[in-house]
């Protein structure tokens, strides 16, 4: 089970900063073990963002991004009391979601 | 003979010879498949010049038609929403390679965009960039690395609802020059660049990535990136 994905909402005005930490390890497919052998790649390939159950943003990643990525975004027009919910897919089917409520 | 199977090849074929890139790169491919196949230097005779033209000029035509028929199907796509599409453009080696495979032009680079990294970063394996786009409308806001085994790192789809910024970590396997592209909803194509210096790649030391740390500062794991 995939570690819980760390929401950071705040709200200025209408504008809300999103910040989402993943846990993952974005394994590039290009590393060796110890025994000389590959590493099979292992990377989220989309992170999806739903405002009040409707999508606003998905971000689709390749093996470049850093391990436990972070994205940051801001949504326009959010207001207190408004649930943002992240899921994210990796290549081999691993995905995991959850919401936050803003505050 | 070989130019007269590739003449008459099938229809998938000439689909693959669509672009005027790919139609050069074939005809270098043929001059040296047929100079390996002889184990010499072959010099391109006049009549098979001619030929290939013919082939070319064909060529040419088919794709012409093939533009014409696919017109209408390119307007329909160019209004559906792209996310998740076009995951082919992650393997691509190149910034401009990448964007082709999204079905964008080569990108022009503007002020209008801005990004942020690090002149220099320390770990490779985390480096933060941060882009944004002034112009109003965007849709997409991208980012990618020259000096990695692929260019694309990040496509962020921006609904109607999300503000023209996007940051993200990079992992950098040596110096590079990261690049954020943004696409606005009128199809312009623009980036801005920053060189970003690593002192340890994310794949081991700088200087030789064939064997150092792990990104995760495990040692003892021979590396490869």
């Amino acid at each position: 089970m995939a570690s819980p994905i760390r929401i950071r909402l705040r709200l200025s005005g209408d504008k809300l900063a999103v910040r989402v930490a993943i846990t993952h390890e974005m394994e590039s497919g290009l590393r060796l073990d110890a025994a000389g052998k590959t590493i099979a790649a292992r990377y989220i390939q989309t992170v999806k963002t739903e405002l009040n159950g409707k999508e606003v943003l998905s971000v689709d990643l390749g093996p470049n991004v850093a391990r436990n990525p972070n994205l940051d975004f801001s949504l326009k027009g959010a207001k207190q009391g408004d649930t943002v919910k992240v899921s994210w897919t990796d290549n081999q089917g691993g995905t995991r979601s959850d919401t936050a409520a803003v505050a | 003979m070989r130019l007269r199977g590739f003449f008459f090849a099938p229809a998938l074929r000439w689909l693959e010879l669509l672009s005027a890139a790919r139609l050069r790169a074939d005809r270098v491919e043929v001059f040296n498949a047929a100079a390996l196949d002889e184990g010499r230097r072959v010099k391109p005779q006049k009549n098979m010049m001619i030929k290939r033209r013919v082939c070319l000029t064909a060529g040419a035509r088919v794709a012409a038609l093939l533009l014409g028929g696919g017109a209408l199907a390119e307007l329909a796509c160019a209004q559906a929403p792209t996310p998740g599409a076009g995951r082919a453009a992650f393997d691509a080696k190149t910034m401009n390679e990448a964007l082709k495979a999204l079905g964008y032009a080569a990108p022009v680079e503007s002020r209008d965009v801005s990004i942020q990294a690090p002149d220099i970063a320390e770990d490779g394996a985390s480096v933060a960039v941060s882009a944004a786009c002034s112009l109003a409308g965007v849709k997409q806001v991208m980012f990618l690395l020259d000096g990695a085994p692929t260019a694309l790192a990040a496509v962020f789809n921006l609904g109607a609802e999300l503000e023209a910024e996007a940051s993200t970590r990079l992992r950098l396997a040596r110096s590079s020059v990261v690049f954020a592209v943004a696409i606005t909803q009128d199809k312009k194509v623009l980036f801005a660049q920053k060189e970003v210096k690593v002192a340890m790649g994310a794949c081991g030391a700088d200087a030789k990535p064939a064997r150092g740390l792990r990104a995760d500062g495990v040692s003892g794991a021979p590396v490869r990136c």
